[in-house]
């Protein structure tokens, strides 16, 4: 027998600085090799991802939609940094708006984001399993969970960061033994948050180590600060006190016959959000019993962020953008179409982001802005959205179309506040 | 967790069949034989085991069986109801599919390894034991294991230390049927099983070749512990059941699906899904455990109420001082949870899907590890008597289409594992 220590399941740190393979930089070679005709000349690698430009759309309840979400329209640059080639009018793939300019924009240059040059690359899977972003004043973190090619049939899920400098795969976790990656969070200056597979639900990893620190899979997390933190699942909200995860109070109860699930959660120090399916929104005062909302149709919500408790944004798998000023919620803004659905929310200093299958928006009071939009259809997605601060926002996106080569589809693009440009 | 199986466990349907031998308990569709054929084979307390009879079971031998002391006979233990035992013999010269380096083989004076007659897919592994010998409990549904389908059944195994004897077989007919389960049962006493047999399925004392009904529902057994002869638990989905005094009463309902159970005569704990642990100490209610680290629990050893154990999903040991909660990490990632623990002496068992280890009393030891990637040992129960004298269900995929379906026992002798 060998003795085993006690541990929290420690893996070593996999740093590696990743660079291109070498099919991927024929493949940059030959695709940069092609824009060169389009006046691309002084652009970033970053700017091979860039296809085309839309002119943003605003979608608000009084019906002032306007503008298109989808790539397809060329025209005219007009992006602060004053880029100038012609869009290529593609109709499909990834298309970044400038919401500020409201008009028609092609490809141009695009601000790094510090002095990081290099896009996102992983060349490990064909397809994305799961894509998730988080952030905080040291960097993005990106974790990809990967479907493998024939000859690696598994998962591979890595976690990758970009300090400023580029990305480093700083995590992996690989092998059957994971499911792909439910979702990431950090605490911040902390450890990352990793909820996973049956191995781990709630993972920490910190400083290229990972210790598991929740038994219990979850749909959601969020955390208030290093010793205080929410998850739910089902129907139960889970709170990490700095040692552990335990459940705060009872199961949620349902409103109706079928059982409350949980999607989504947000927290600050006093008040706990949930949504869920069917309509079901609970504000958990702390200490307090939890409330149901009331005045909320019975539509299944998929995300939640608050300002405070008297300033609370849900959306609805129906595309429904309510808002909660403390007394009563109102709609706020509907977005049409199959790829509607309202997955995530991020704000900060008032600016509410939003994101669906094919939008990546932004809140302006009114309706909401897009900033980037991908076609509804099989071929891209966005998967999720964070940031530090409204100048500084990250989405991250499947696009098996518009990838870079020997890259895979996985992308990472960023909102300056004025434009979206790839990362 | 008892139905943790690498092969396919079927829904089926076919009952009992009336077997060609005596011993018969039920008519009708279903018989139960005891293997007895000269002499009494009781396991309560009027009769002992080791003045039991080993005679045949009938069917077809697959290997001659060593007698309990006191037996008279050497029968078989091949496949029940007649049928061909088509699967290839075993080959020579197991390779445990792990790391450890074996002992000698054998236990006791016994010295042939523990064999599943039946040819279908493993349902149950079951072991327990107490000062009488150790008891396994076959129960092969259809699964279909390469062209090894049309002999499924019960087999209830029992070994004084001086060989393995069948006790009972169970043979399936034409209707409803599924798989048993032994359970921890009464020390010197009534064996604890589960299954149907004949028009009812349900819970069993069985002595000797007497399988008495419990008249209790447990549709939903998933586990069940045996404090003394008028004390034991058992849990019902979510709830837990007590049988004391002749009479079976609720203590109490969870919200949660529990998985298992440890008693004492003081204390009784269960867990289950969704961070459950629930105790009752004395004349108390079954009350939630403070502060429980989230999780889905699936099993549970405690030394008292102020020294309990746990295992968790993901393969962690959660402990209970009473106060405060501490989370022991295996490392265990390849079919993680910890399906069984069994403690003694302040040491705690524990077996994973495909590791066995140990707390020893201050860290974590790994006994048994995969050897390669391949992961073909699947553990299926664990029982002791002693901290030195600890009793492991195996099954090898590798071998489950050759006689004995790839099931093997091993017991732990505090150092070192041995077959037998």
């Amino acid at each position: 027998m060998r003795i085993r220590k006690i541990r929290n399941i420690e893996r070593r740190l996999t740093t590696s600085v990743r660079g291109f393979p070498l099919g991927g930089v024929l493949g940059l070679l030959l695709f940069t090799s092609q824009l060169s005709g389009m006046g691309c000349g002084g652009r970033t690698m970053l700017d091979s991802l860039l296809t085309v430009n839309t002119v943003s759309g605003s979608t608000g309840t009084s019906g002032q939609n306007a503008g298109g979400m989808g790539g397809t329209q060329g025209g005219g640059d007009s992006q602060p940094e004053g880029g100038s080639s012609p869009g290529s009018g593609s109709t499909g793939g990834a298309s970044m708006g400038d919401a500020v300019s409201g008009g028609a924009s092609g490809s141009g240059s695009h601000p790094l984001w510090r002095k990081s040059s290099q896009p996102f690359c992983s060349s490990l899977g064909s397809s994305v399993g799961s894509l998730h972003v988080w952030s905080d004043a040291r960097g993005a973190f990106v974790m990809a969970s990967l479907d493998g090619e024939a000859k690696l049939p598994t998962v591979s899920t890595n976690i990758s960061t970009n300090t400023g400098s580029g990305w480093n795969t700083t995590y992996t976790w690989s092998g059957y033994d994971f499911d792909r990656a439910l979702g990431l969070k950090g605490f911040v200056n902390g450890p990352l948050v990793a909820y996973l597979g049956p191995s781990c639900h709630i993972g920490f990893v910190d400083g290229g180590v990972a210790s598991c620190s929740g038994a219990q899979p979850v749909d959601d997390v969020a955390v208030v600060n290093s010793n205080l933190a929410y998850a739910v699942y089902q129907d139960r909200v889970l709170q990490f006190d700095g040692n552990f995860w335990t459940q705060l109070g009872g199961p949620l109860p349902a409103a109706g016959a079928a059982p409350f699930l949980a999607r989504s959660v947000w927290a600050d120090a006093s008040t706990i959000v949930v949504v869920g399916d069917a309509g079901h929104v609970y504000v958990i005062p702390s200490g307090g019993d939890p409330v149901l909302q009331t005045g909320l149709p019975e539509v299944d919500f998929f995300a939640v962020w608050a300002f405070a408790a008297s300033d609370i944004w849900i959306g609805s798998a129906d595309g429904q953008l309510y808002h909660h000023d403390g007394v009563t919620w109102s709609l706020k803004a509907s977005i049409p179409g199959n790829c509607g659905s309202i997955h995530k929310l991020w704000g900060s200093d008032g600016s509410l982001f939003v994101l669906t299958q094919s939008l990546f928006g932004r809140w302006d009071g009114s309706g909401i802005t897009t900033l980037s939009s991908l076609a509804c259809d099989l071929t891209a997605s966005f998967y999720d959205l964070w940031g530090n601060s409204p100048s500084e926002v990250f989405v991250v996106l499947e696009d098996r179309t518009h990838g870079i080569a020997g890259c895979g589809p996985a992308q990472v693009q960023w909102f300056n506040g004025s434009v979206v440009s790839p990362l | 967790m008892k139905s943790r199986s690498p092969s396919i466990i079927a829904t089926f349907a076919f009952g009992l069949v009336v077997s060609a031998c005596h011993g018969a308990l039920h008519t009708g569709k279903g018989t139960v034989r005891d293997a007895g054929a000269g002499g009494s084979s009781g396991l309560g307390g009027q009769s002992s085991l080791t003045g039991g009879a080993a005679g045949g079971v009938g069917g077809v031998s697959t290997g001659g069986a060593t007698s309990a002391s006191g037996g008279n006979g050497a029968g078989g233990t091949g496949a029940a109801q007649g049928s061909a035992d088509t699967r290839p013999t075993l080959p020579a010269g197991w390779v445990p599919p792990f790391t450890a380096k074996m002992g000698t083989p054998g236990w006791q004076q016994s010295t042939q390894p523990i064999c599943d007659p039946w040819q279908g897919s493993q349902f149950a592994f079951d072991i327990w034991a107490d000062a009488r010998g150790v008891f396994a409990l076959f129960s092969a549904v259809d699964g279909c294991p390469g062209d090894f389908c049309g002999s499924f059944g019960v087999s209830l195994k029992f070994n004084a230390g001086s060989g393995w004897q069948t006790l009972q077989e169970i043979s399936p007919g034409a209707t409803g049927y599924m798989g048993w389960h032994l359970w921890p049962s009464f020390p010197g006493g009534s064996l604890l099983m589960s299954g149907p047999l004949a028009d009812q399925a349900g819970l069993y004392f069985v002595d000797g070749s007497n399988f008495t009904f419990q008249t209790v529902p447990t549709d939903m057994m998933s586990g069940a512990f045996v404090v003394g002869s008028d004390l034991a638990y058992v849990i019902d989905g979510m709830r837990l059941l007590k049988y004391s005094a002749g009479t079976w009463s609720t203590v109490g309902e969870a919200t949660s699906s529990l998985s298992a159970v440890w008693a004492d005569s003081q204390s009784v704990v269960v867990v289950g899904d969704d961070q459950t642990i629930l105790m009752q100490s004395g004349n108390s209610p079954l009350t939630a455990l403070p502060n429980v680290p989230a999780g889905n629990y699936t099993s549970v050893w405690a030394f008292g109420a102020s020294d309990i154990w746990t295992g968790n999903s993901i393969g962690q040991l959660v402990h209970y001082d009473g106060k405060t909660w501490k989370v022991i990490p295996t490392g265990s990632q390849i079919d993680p949870a910890i399906g069984k623990l069994w403690g003694a002496d302040g040491i705690v068992y524990f077996i994973t899907g495909v590791e066995m280890g140990r707390w020893n009393g201050s860290s974590v030891d790994m006994l048994l590890e995969p050897a390669g990637s391949d992961h073909s040992g699947f553990f299926f129960d664990i029982w002791g008597r002693s901290a030195q004298e600890v009793f492991v269900a195996i099954m090898d995929r590798f071998y489950m289409t050759y006689t004995c379906g790839g099931t093997f026992m091993l017991w732990f002798d505090g150092s070192q594992f041995h077959q037998f």
